[in-house]
C-alpha cells in the first residue's frame, strides 16, 4: 500500500472518533452549552460498549450500550448546567473526571478480555478501486455511518426548521422562549444528543479501532474534539474536515515512525490549534463574534 | 479589640469588597455536599460488589492516617495549588484562564532548558530554573492576554487550545533535539544535574516548592486587601466599564493578570520537573491544570478557599494511589468522588432564574 | 391557503367597538404611582398617537397593554370583550403585536429564520421558499422592504425594524403598538416608516404610536391621546390641536413651584469646562456630538436640557476621555485636555455622576465604603498601600457628612435600590475638592428632601468655584438653578437660554424636534 493511500486510509479509521466527538458537540454547542466533558462522554461510550460486547458477543449491541451511555453521562451536564444554572465549565471538566473514574473502575475486569469487533465491511466492487478504494470503501460500520451523518447533520443546522429553532435557544434564551420555544428542553436534547455521538465515537475506538479496552483509551480526543469544534467554526461540514485533519496528522505519525523517518509530526499536530486561533483573530477584528451568542455567557465569566 | 471579638466581627460576614470570608452557612452547605457525594460514591462502589467502607477507610488510611500521606497530600498540593492561583488571580480581573495545563508545560520546559543548556553554574540553577519557568509560563499566558487585549479574542478558548500546542512543543522537544543520547531512545530529557534539584524541606518528595505555594497565596491575600494595586484590580474585576471611568488602566491589568498567572503555573511545572521528575518527558501533568482550575473555583478566588480545596483534592488523589496497591482498584477510581464532590457543590448552589426552565 | 399575516380585518369597522379599549388603568411602583386612571380607544383604520415627555407614564401603560404588568386596576376590552393578560403570549394570542425599541430579532439568524420561528406550526422540515415568497407579498403591500435572506445582524435601523414590523404581522397580529420607533431612525427613515403605517391603517390595523414628537403625530395620526404625570390629560381627533397646544398639554402649566431650590445668579470666576467644536462618537458607537461648543465657566452651572438619546450621554465620554473624538478641543481650567486620560482629568478636579450610575459608576460585587473609593483614590494619594481601618473611618464619615440618610458603608451596592446607588455616586462625586462637574439627572429617582439636597449642593459646589454641567430633564431645576440652558438635539446645540430666559415652551419645542423661530 503506497504512502498516500496508507495515511488516507489510517486518517479516517483515526479521525472516525472525534468526528462523532465534534459533530454531537456542534449541536451542543449551537444550542448555546459547552461541554468540556466529552472526553468523559466518550470513555462512558467505548466502556459501556466494550463491556456490552463482551457479555453479549454482539458488537451491535455494544453501539446502542455505548450510546446510551454517553447520552446519559452528558445528562447530568445538562441538568447542572440547564436546570441548576451551574458554571458550564466547572460542570464539564468534573463530568470529565467522572468519565475517567467510572470507566476506570467498572472496565477493570474487562481489561484482558477479547471481544468480536466491528468488522470491516468492503463495499463490493468499490473497494476494488485503486487508490481510492482502501481509503474509503473498506470500513466498519461506524466509520461508514459518520459521513452520511456530518452531512444530514449540516443539513439539520441550517436548513430544518428545528435547526432555526436550535439556533435560537443558542443564540437567545429570551428571545426563543419570547418566540413560544421551550429552551430548557432544546437544551437538554442538544446535550444529551452531544453526548450520545461522543459515545458512538469512543465505541468506535473500542469496538472496531483497537477493539482492545484499557484506562483512559480515548487519550484527550474528547478535548480535541472540543477543540475542532471552534476549529469549525460550529459548522458539522468543517468538523468533519477537522476530524480528518486530525486522524491524517495521526496516521502520518504511525506511517513515519513506522518508516523511519525523522520528520516531526508534533509541529504538524499544533497546525489545527494554531489555524483556529488566526481564524478566531481575523473575525474578532471585524468585530463579529463567530460564536452562538448564547455562548457569551460562559466566556464572559458570568455562566 | 480583643483577639476573639475581632474574629467573630470578620466572619460575621462584615465585607471588604469580595474578600470577606465565607459565612458560616456556606461551609454546612460545603459540608452536606461532601457528605453526599460520599455516599453517592460508596453507592456506586457497592454496586460493583466491592466493599466501601474498606475502600473508604483505605483511602483515609493512605492520605491522613500516616506521616507518609499526609506529606503526599502537601506533595499533591503543590502543582495543584499553583495552578488553582494560576486561574485565581486572573478570574479577579474577570478573566478566565484555561490554560493551565499548557502554562506548567512551558514553564517545565523553559525550566529543562535551563537546567540542561544555560551553563549557569551549580548553585546559580535552581534559581535560573525558577525565573525561566516564570518566564515560560508567563510568555505563554502573554499571548492569551495580547490576544485578548490588543486582539479581542476570548482568552478562555484561545488559552485552552495553547495547552494542545504547548504539549506538542514538549513532545517535539523530548523525541526530537533533547532525546537523552544515553538513555534507552525513550523520550526522556537527559537527567538533570543533583545541583538542579530543589532541596526537600520533609522526606524525600515534598520540595521547597510547598512554600512558593504559601508565599503566592498569601501574597494574592495581602496584594488584594492592603494595596492600591489590588483594589484597582477587584474593580477591573467587579466592573470594567466603571474601572475606565475610574481612571484605570483596564487593559494594563487585564494583561498582567494573565501573564503573572501564567508565570505561577510556569513556576509549577518548574517545580515538577526540579522537584519531582528529575527530567522533561511528556505528560508530566496528570490534569494539574484543570484540577487547578476546579480547586480555584471551587474556593471562590480567595486563598483560603484554594488551600481548603486543594488539600481535599490532595487527600482524594493520595487516597487513589493507595487503591491499586491495597485492593487492587484503578487510582482513577477516586476521579469519581471528586467529581461527585463537584457535581453536589454545583447543584447546590442558588443561580440566576432560568428562562423557561 | 393560510397567508403570512392575519386577515386584515374589514373595513369599515363599527365605530362604536374599539379594537383595543382601556378603562380606569392603574399601576403603582412602591411609592410611585406610574399609571393612574387611564382610559384610551384604538380603533380599526386609525392611528391613535400616545403623547408624553420621558416620565409620563408611556412605557408603564404599554407594557399593560402588552401583558408585561398586570394593572393594579382597570379593564382592558378587546373588540368589545374584557380581558385579562398574564403574560406577553396572552396579548400575542389575542392579537396584540408590539415593536419595540430593543429589536427582538435574533442577530445570527435570518430574516426568514427570524419570522418562521414566531409562526409556530410543526415538522422538520422549512419551507423556505414558500416563506421568502409570503413575506414578499407583505413587502410589496406595505412598503417594507427587505432582504429576506439576509442575516438580522447585517441590516441596517431601518430594515431592522422593517423586518420587526414583518414579523409582528407575521404572527397574526391586528392590533400594532410601536414604541418610539423613530428615536433611532434617519430622516428620510422616519418618512418611509410613517407611509408604512399609514398603508398598514388603510388596511384596516389598529395602531398606536407611542412617542414625543410632534411632527410625526400630526403627519400619521387621526387621533391623539396626551399623558403627563401618569394621568390622561387630554386627547381627541387631531384635527382639534394644534403644535402649542398639545405642548401646553404635555408640559402642563408651570407655576411657580417650590420644590426646587432657588439660586442667586453667579458671577464667571475664570475657565471651567470647554468644548470647543467636538464631534465625537460615544464609546456606544452611537450617541454622537456633531460640531458641540459649550464653555461652562468656573463658578456657574450650565444646563443642557435634551431626551435620553440624543448625545448627551456621549459629552461625558468626551469629558471623561473615552470614545473616539473626531474633531475638536476639550479643556478643563484653561488646560488643553484633548488628548489626556481619563487618571489626568480626575486628579485634575473632574467629577461625573453618570447616566446609568450602576452601569459606568459603581462596582456591584464592592462595598458602599470601597464604592466612595473609586475615583477618589488618585486624587487622595494615599499612595501603594491601603489601611482598610483607617478606610473605613474615612468612608463612615463621608457618610456622615452627606445630607439624607446613606446606607451603611459595609452594604454591598448591588444589594441597594437604584435611588440608593444614585446617593453614593453623588455623595463620592459632589465632593468639596472638585473643579468640574458634570452630572447627569441628579436628582432623579430621589424623593422631595434628598432632591432638594442635592441641589443645595450642588449650588454649594458653584459658590465655591466648580463648574457645572447640569444634564436634566426637569425644567423647573434648570430654570432655577442654570446660568446658562443648552438644548441638544440629535447631537446639535440647537439653542441657548440665558438664565431668566429659560421658556419651557421653547425649550420643549427645541427638544422634540421644533425649530426656533
Amino acid at each position: 500500500m503506497n504512502f498516500i493511500t496508507a495515511v488516507s486510509t489510517g486518517a479516517v479509521r483515526a479521525g472516525t472518533s472525534v468526528m462523532y466527538a465534534s459533530l454531537g458537540e456542534v449541536v451542543a454547542e449551537r444550542a448555546g452549552i459547552i461541554n468540556l466533558g466529552v472526553e468523559g462522554c466518550m470513555l462512558a461510550g467505548a466502556c459501556a460498549g466494550y463491556i456490552a460486547t463482551a457479555e453479549t458477543g454482539s458488537p451491535y449491541i455494544g453501539i446502542v450500550a455505548a450510546f446510551a451511555a454517553g447520552g446519559l453521562l452528558a445528562t447530568i451536564h445538562a441538568f447542572l448546567v440547564v436546570t441548576r444554572g451551574a458554571n458550564q465549565l466547572a460542570s464539564g471538566l468534573a463530568l470529565m473526571f467522572l468519565g475517567l473514574g467510572l470507566t476506570a473502575f467498572f472496565g477493570r475486569p474487562y481489561v484482558k478480555v477479547q471481544i468480536t469487533p466491528l468488522k470491516d465491511y468492503a463495499i463490493p466492487g468499490l473497494a476494488d478501486l485503486p487508490y481510492v478504494g482502501p481509503v474509503l470503501f473498506e470500513h466498519d460500520v461506524l466509520t461508514y455511518s459518520v459521513f452520511p451523518l456530518a452531512a444530514l447533520l449540516w443539513w439539520f443546522v441550517f436548513r430544518s426548521r428545528w435547526g432555526v429553532m436550535l439556533r435560537a435557544v443558542g443564540e437567545s434564551t429570551e428571545s426563543a422562549f419570547a418566540a413560544g420555544l421551550h429552551p430548557a428542553r432544546i437544551q437538554y436534547a442538544a446535550v444529551a444528543f452531544g453526548g450520545a455521538l461522543a459515545g458512538l465515537g469512543g465505541a468506535q475506538i473500542s469496538l472496531a479501532y483497537t477493539a482492545t479496552w484499557v484506562e483512559n483509551l480515548t487519550q484527550g480526543r474528547g478535548f480535541i474534539a472540543v477543540a475542532l469544534v471552534i476549529f469549525a467554526m460550529w459548522n458539522p461540514l468543517r468538523a468533519m474536515a477537522g476530524a480528518l485533519l486530525f486522524g491524517g496528522a495521526v496516521a502520518l505519525q504511525l506511517q513515519l515512525q513506522a518508516r523511519g523517518v525523522g520528520v516531526s509530526p508534533f509541529l504538524l499536530d499544533m497546525t489545527p490549534y494554531l489555524l483556529t486561533i488566526v481564524v478566531l483573530l481575523v473575525w474578532a477584528q471585524r468585530g463579529r463574534d463567530a460564536f452562538p451568542a448564547g455562548l457569551n455567557k460562559v466566556f464572559r465569566g458570568t455562566g | 479589640m480583643t483577639v476573639a471579638a475581632t474574629v467573630r466581627a470578620r466572619f460575621t460576614g462584615q465585607s471588604l469588597g469580595n474578600l470577606g470570608p465565607v459565612p458560616v452557612s456556606a461551609l454546612l452547605r460545603f459540608g452536606a455536599a461532601i457528605a453526599v457525594a460520599m455516599l453517592a460514591f460508596a453507592a456506586i462502589i457497592l454496586a460493583d460488589g466491592t466493599n466501601p467502607l474498606e475502600t473508604l477507610r483505605l483511602m483515609w488510611d493512605a492520605s491522613v492516617g500516616t506521616d507518609f500521606g499526609r506529606t503526599e497530600v502537601l506533595v499533591k498540593v503543590i502543582p495543584f495549588g499553583l495552578c488553582a492561583l494560576a486561574v485565581a488571580i486572573p478570574a479577579r480581573v474577570g478573566l478566565i484562564n484555561v490554560g493551565g495545563e499548557g502554562q506548567f508545560y512551558i514553564g517545565a520546559w523553559a525550566a529543562a532548558g535551563a537546567v540542561l543548556y544555560s551553563g549557569a553554574p551549580g548553585w546559580a540553577l535552581i534559581p535560573v530554573a525558577f525565573v525561566a519557568g516564570a518566564i515560560g509560563g508567563g510568555a505563554w499566558a502573554g499571548i492569551v492576554a495580547l490576544l485578548r487585549v490588543k486582539g479581542k479574542v476570548n482568552e478562555a478558548i484561545s488559552s485552552l487550545l495553547l495547552n494542545f500546542v504547548a504539549i506538542q512543543f514538549v513532545n517535539y522537544f523530548v523525541y526530537g533535539p533533547w532525546k537523552d543520547p544515553d538513555g534507552p531512545n525513550w523520550p526522556f530529557s537527559p537527567k538533570f544535574p543533583d545541583a538542579a534539584m530543589l532541596p526537600m524541606v520533609y522526606g524525600d518528595r515534598l520540595s521547597l516548592a510547598i512554600l512558593f505555594v504559601a508565599v503566592g497565596l498569601v501574597a494574592l491575600f495581602l496584594i488584594l486587601r492592603y494595596t492600591r494595586v489590588g483594589y484597582e484590580a477587584r474593580v477591573v474585576g467587579g466592573n470594567p466599564l466603571a474601572a475606565e471611568r475610574a481612571g484605570i488602566p483596564v487593559g494594563r491589568y487585564l494583561l498582567w493578570a494573565l501573564i503573572i498567572g501564567g508565570a505561577v503555573a510556569g513556576i509549577a511545572g518548574m517545580a515538577e520537573v526540579t522537584g519531582i521528575q528529575g527530567r522533561l518527558r511528556p505528560g508530566i501533568s496528570v490534569n494539574y491544570g484543570y484540577i487547578g482550575f476546579l480547586a480555584a473555583w471551587l474556593g471562590g478566588h480567595r486563598p483560603l478557599g484554594i488551600v481548603l480545596a486543594c488539600l481535599l483534592f490532595g487527600a482524594i488523589s493520595v487516597g487513589g494511589d493507595s487503591l491499586q496497591i491495597g485492593l487492587d482498584l484503578p487510582g482513577s477510581t477516586v476521579n469519581i468522588l471528586m467529581a461527585l464532590i463537584l457535581f453536589a457543590v454545583l447543584a447546590g448552589r442558588k443561580n440566576r432564574t432560568k428562562v423557561g426552565a | 391557503m393560510t397567508t403570512l399575516a392575519a386577515e386584515a380585518p374589514i373595513f369599515p369597522a363599527e365605530r362604536a367597538t374599539p379594537a383595543l379599549s382601556a378603562r380606569g388603568l392603574r399601576k403603582r411602583f412602591a411609592d410611585v404611582v406610574a399609571a393612574d386612571d387611564i382610559d384610551l380607544d384604538a380603533r380599526n383604520g386609525e392611528i391613535l398617537a400616545v403623547l408624553g415627555e420621558n416620565g409620563a407614564g408611556k412605557s408603564t401603560l404599554m407594557k399593560m397593554l402588552y401583558g408585561y404588568y398586570q394593572p393594579d386596576a382597570g379593564q382592558l376590552s378587546i373588540n368589545g370583550q374584557h380581558v385579562s393578560f398574564h403574560s406577553p403570549s396572552d396579548a400575542r394570542d389575542a392579537g396584540i403585536g408590539m415593536v419595540f425599541q430593543n429589536f427582538t430579532l435574533i442577530p445570527a439568524l435570518s430574516v426568514v429564520e427570524n419570522i418562521a420561528l414566531v409562526q409556530g406550526g410543526r415538522g422538520i422540515r422549512l419551507d423556505r421558499r414558500r416563506l421568502g415568497q409570503q413575506i414578499t407579498e407583505l413587502s410589496d403591500r406595505y412598503g417594507l422592504e427587505v432582504r429576506p435572506n439576509a442575516l438580522a445582524r447585517d441590516l441596517s435601523v431601518g430594515e431592522r425594524q422593517r423586518a420587526e414590523i414583518l414579523k409582528v404581522l407575521a404572527s397574526k397580529a391586528r392590533i400594532l403598538i410601536l414604541d418610539e420607533p423613530t428615536s433611532v431612525l434617519a430622516p428620510h427613515e422616519v418618512d418611509s416608516l410613517l407611509a408604512i403605517l399609514r398603508q398598514l391603517r388603510d388596511d384596516g390595523f389598529a395602531i398606536l404610536l407611542i412617542t414625543h414628537k410632534l411632527r410625526e403625530v400630526f403627519a400619521c395620526a387621526d387621533q391623539v391621546t396626551v399623558l403627563r404625570r401618569g394621568r390622561v390629560v387630554g386627547g381627541g381627533p387631531i384635527a382639534d390641536f394644534t403644535h402649542e397646544s398639545l405642548l401646553k398639554l404635555m408640559l402642563g402649566e408651570r407655576l411657580g413651584q417650590t420644590e426646587v431650590v432657588e439660586a442667586a445668579p453667579a458671577l464667571a470666576q475664570g475657565p471651567g469646562m470647554q468644548l470647543e467644536n467636538v464631534t465625537a462618537v460615544g464609546a456606544d458607537g452611537r450617541s454622537a456630538l456633531r460640531d458641540v461648543s459649550i464653555d461652562v465657566p468656573a463658578g456657574q452651572i450650565v444646563g443642557i436640557a435634551a431626551v435620553a438619546g440624543n448625545g448627551q450621554s456621549g459629552l461625558a465620554d468626551v469629558l471623561i476621555g473615552i470614545g473616539k473624538l473626531k474633531a475638536g478641543k476639550v479643556s478643563l481650567g484653561g488646560t488643553d485636555m484633548t488628548h489626556a486620560s481619563p487618571a489626568t482629568r480626575l486628579e485634575a478636579g473632574l467629577s461625573v455622576v453618570s447616566e446609568d450610575p450602576v452601569l459606568h459608576g459603581a462596582v456591584g460585587p464592592m462595598s458602599v465604603g470601597e464604592n466612595f473609593m473609586l475615583t477618589r483614590a488618585k486624587v487622595d494619594g494615599k499612595g501603594r498601600v491601603l489601611q482598610p481601618r483607617r478606610l473605613a473611618a474615612a468612608a463612615k464619615a463621608l457618610a456622615a457628612r452627606s445630607p439624607f440618610p446613606m446606607p451603611a458603608i459595609t452594604r454591598t451596592l448591588e444589594t441597594l435600590s437604584g435611588g440608593n446607588v444614585q446617593r453614593v455616586v453623588i455623595v463620592r462625586e459632589l465632593q468639596a475638592h472638585c473643579r468640574f462637574l458634570l452630572a447627569y439627572y441628579p436628582s432623579r429617582g430621589l424623593d422631595v428632601a434628598s432632591a432638594r439636597a442635592v441641589q443645595q449642593m450642588i449650588i454649594d459646589l458653584r459658590d465655591q468655584g466648580t463648574a457645572i454641567l447640569l444634564v436634566s430633564e426637569d425644567f423647573d431645576e434648570l430654570q432655577a438653578l442654570c446660568d446658562e440652558v443648552i438644548v441638544l438635539h440629535h447631537g446639535h446645540v440647537v439653542g441657548k437660554f440665558a438664565r431668566g430666559s429659560v421658556d419651557p415652551m421653547r425649550v420643549g419645542h427645541l427638544m422634540t424636534g421644533g425649530t426656533e423661530e
